[in-house]
């Protein structure tokens, strides 16, 4: 994003992006710059183009964000999803794959990673900090130098460096592992000095931090505002703890309860992230089940898995994120993740599971596992 | 709707709803361990009387047993219920039940057991063996069958195969269709009630290991169908050396030689619609892919004229029910599709209003599962030879060839069976294999007995 143009979307965002996470939603202004960035993109991203032709709409057809097509995420597997050169975006994020091993990645090119950071800041400020503290912030993700693939880490190091008091870092490295010893180290500091702190990982990474302190029969009583932000699933790793067992596990080690664990939820392939209302809401004194919060510059649709039509409210169905701060790679994403929208947000409720197969009807993953597993 | 979902002797507890599907009810009583060995053991005293019957009288039984299910009072029920059940439409529904019912006919009957033992009542004599004595395929004592609710009808077949060789069975339904089998045990007990004693079906949860215990222990052999776990999980159960004969998982795809004619299109996709819409390609007989012998134009057209056909038979034949996890398989499977075309790979996708059906193809002509519900992949290859190398990880699975266009049909089904195959046959009729096939490459009756050599 760096001609005429490319400033002028940006400067139209911009007011966007400063707008309070709770200030009613405007869906004129929204609408506006959605179809903004929808010619923005049908113009510089061929494969988008493609996809949209395929269904027979273009920025002539469509005048509501509604009906932007939404690409699914299986797509940033094939194709370089980009609004202009790929080779000249400032960052590539990668997905992780999963346990199938050898599938392709899905690749998320970022032209402008200034975009990035207004959608970033302000929403995890606004949801990890809705008390504006100013804390130290402790890593069980590796730093982004060593991940530079991933946009967890790179996330991870933003908000460390703009918004972590002193005393912050990583516990965490790609050749070590969580640094366990380390961190209980760090956090007993923070008890006895009482300096709240805030620890940010994956769910998986937690649980491994939680199981040593078990193992130990260690705890530690974080204080007061102490909080965490936890993310993501486990995807076939070791051991699966349900959340409400989690939240227990937090406050039973680390002190912490579950007014001050966040849970954000993102993606490879979205610029913007989505948080857990569980901190907002007790800085508010509102007292409601827990929610993912849509930031001003996101919409969220829950989508009939069959149709991919809107389900009637308080249904099931997928999510279908259109994200502003994607607008230098494709805005509206059709998700395969199950969830149900609510007051304020969603609820997510996780991945579409697989086809289980009936009777003798053979599953795909028996012979992919089949071919996988062939010498030839 | 309330249906009966088991035929059971004896004393047994009241039966209660045990399932339900879209508003219609199995009912079935809810046993204890003591209850299936009694079972067990009347059906064992059953065997007594199976063994002194006549071919006839047992074809005979069967056919009328079929007849009657056949009937408007009693179709009508079972069809909607196979429906709730099995998520097949209703029309899918009634057609699986009218074709699969067409074999149990007394001339199949007949034909099956000449097949397989040289002549009739082969079971009531001993057969001179010259220079080796005597032999007689001998019943065992007691069958146990568990069936998949994946293709109704095959658990009759299986019933229907056990009496045959006057072994009494207790035959177990899925949750996926736990009604058939039992509403034919009952009528078979109406039509001939010494017939009828022969056979029990019901209902219980699959892996009930108490239950399962007490059955195992009194037979002496079993027939499962079903999934590659629920298998293993009562194979390890079973006594070990009691013969388990297994139907699990297995790949069938189709294949269009090199001999097709232009004029042969159509009636190729229509054949190749129809197999792989019957069972919602969820029958281990249904074509996974199809295989074009030609080239990529040819195989492109192809693919083209089977959409279209899948079309007409989405009004016709509709799919069935779909959860969450199967839509969510096929649209993935069409997004990464699509995107492939979008970035100039070789793949062309046609695709329903919905999620009806899906055609890909695909010039990668390396394997693609498909994830079913009528969903074909259709590959191009230039000549037969190229297709063992790409079938040979999952030669063991591999089941049903549908061909066309090849005009030596016992040369190309060497070639498939070296390749794993143990059926080659029309397109048009993968579906619908005979009543005496060889399921698996088995023999449908001969492994069902022992054989009795006496040398004297």
């Amino acid at each position: 994003m760096r001609d005429s143009s490319d400033r002028a979307l940006r400067a139209g965002l911009a007011d966007l992006f400063a707008v309070p996470v709770d200030q009613p939603r405007d869906d004129e202004t929204f609408n506006r710059a959605a179809l903004r960035v929808f010619a923005y993109q049908y113009e510089r991203n061929a494969p988008y183009a493609a996809f949209c032709g395929r269904r027979g709409q273009s920025p002539a057809t469509v005048d509501h964000w509604t009906d932007i097509p939404a690409v699914p995420t299986a797509a940033f597997k094939e194709v370089a999803l980009v609004a202009g050169d790929a080779s000249a975006a400032e960052a590539v994020f990668r997905t992780s794959g999963t346990t199938q091993g050898q599938e392709k990645r899905g690749v998320h090119y970022i032209p402008d990673l200034l975009l990035y950071h207004f959608a970033l800041i302000p929403n995890f400020a606004a949801c990890v900090l809705p008390d504006g503290a100013e804390l130290p912030m402790l890593s069980l993700i590796p730093p982004g130098a060593e991940l530079p693939d991933s946009s967890l880490a790179h996330m991870v190091g933003v908000v460390l460096e703009r918004l972590g008091a002193t005393g912050g870092g990583y516990y965490a490295t790609t050749d070590a592992g969580i640094d366990d010893v380390g961190l209980v180290q760090r956090l007993r500091e923070a008890a006895a000095a009482e300096q709240p702190v805030c620890i940010l990982g994956t769910s998986f990474s937690f649980v491994h931090v939680l199981d040593r302190l078990a193992e130990r029969d260690e705890r530690v009583a974080l204080p007061p505002g102490s909080r965490l932000m936890d993310t993501g699933g486990y995807k076939g790793r070791s051991r699966e703890v349900g959340r409400d067992a989690l939240l227990e596990l937090y406050e039973a080690f680390l002190g912490i309860p579950p007014s001050h664990c966040v849970n954000e939820y993102g993606m490879t392939e979205m610029c913007s992230q989505f948080y857990d209302s569980s901190l907002r809401d007790h800085s508010r004194g509102v007292t409601r089940q827990p929610r993912k919060l849509v930031p001003p510059w996101v919409r969220t649709r829950v989508v009939d898995p069959e149709t991919l039509e809107p389900v009637p409210s308080g249904g099931t169905g997928l999510l279908q994120h259109f994200d502003l701060a994607n607008a230098g790679s494709v805005m509206a994403i059709q998700t395969e993740d199950l969830g149900i929208e609510v007051d304020g947000g969603f609820q997510l409720l996780g991945r579409a599971p697989g086809a289980v197969p009936r009777g003798c009807s053979i599953a795909m993953d028996i012979l992919l596992e089949a071919v996988q597993r062939s010498p030839d | 709707m309330d249906i009966r979902a088991y035929h059971l002797p004896g004393d047994v507890p009241a039966a209660e709803p045990v399932l339900e599907q879209d508003g219609v009810r199995a009912l079935a009583p809810v046993l204890a361990p003591a209850h299936a060995r009694a079972i067990c053991t009347d059906l064992i005293q059953a065997g007594a009387t199976l063994r002194g019957m006549t071919d006839a009288r047992l074809s005979g039984a069967i056919a009328e047993a079929a007849r009657r299910l056949l009937a408007p009072t009693q179709a009508g029920p079972l069809v909607e219920a196979i429906a709730a059940f099995t998520g097949y439409s209703p029309a899918m529904s009634r057609r699986v039940l009218d074709r699969m019912a067409g074999d149990w006919t007394v001339s199949a009957t007949t034909r099956l057991m000449e097949a397989e033992f040289g002549a009739a009542d082969a079971l009531l004599h001993f057969s001179p063996r010259p220079g080796a004595g005597r032999s007689r395929p001998m019943p065992h004592r007691l069958a146990f069958h568990v069936f998949a609710g994946n293709v109704p009808g095959v658990s009759v077949t299986s019933l229907i195969r056990s009496l045959m060789v006057r072994t009494p069975v207790l035959g177990k339904s899925a949750a996926g269709e736990p009604v058939l089998a039992a509403a034919f045990a009952r009528a078979l007990g109406e039509v001939d009630p010494e017939v009828g004693t022969g056979v029990a079906v019901t209902w219980w949860p699959g892996g009930d290991t108490d239950i399962e215990a007490a059955v195992l222990d009194s037979c002496d052999l079993v027939v499962h169908y079903g999934g590659a776990e629920a298998i293993r999980s009562l194979r390890r159960r079973a006594t070990p050396g009691m013969p388990f004969l297994d139907h699990g998982p297995r790949l069938s795809f189709a294949v269009a030689g090199p001999d097709l004619e232009a004029a042969d299109l159509p009636r190729l996709a229509a054949d190749v619609a129809a197999a792989v819409a019957v069972f919602d390609q969820q029958g281990c007989v249904s074509p996974q892919m199809l295989y074009v012998i030609g080239s990529p134009e040819h195989a492109r057209r192809v693919a083209g004229a089977i959409a279209t056909e899948l079309e007409k038979l989405a009004d016709s034949l509709p799919r069935g029910r779909l959860d969450v996890g199967e839509v969510a398989a096929i649209r993935e499977l069409r997004n990464t599709a699509e995107f492939r075309a979008i970035a100039g790979e070789d793949v062309e996708l046609w695709v329903s209003q919905g999620m009806a059906w899906t055609v890909i193809y695909d010039g990668d002509p390396a394997f693609s599962g498909s994830c079913l519900n009528r969903t074909l992949f259709v590959k191009c290859l230039a000549s037969l030879d190229l297709l063992g190398p790409i079938t040979r990880p999952f030669r063991h699975l591999l089941q049903t060839v549908g061909i066309a266009g090849f005009s030596d049909a016992d040369h190309t089904a060497l070639r498939l069976a070296g390749m794993g195959a143990t059926r080659v046959t029309p397109i048009a009729t993968m579906p619908w294999p005979p009543a005496s096939w060889h399921h698996d490459g088995r023999g449908p009756l001969v492994e069902l007995v022992r054989w009795l050599d006496v040398e004297i």
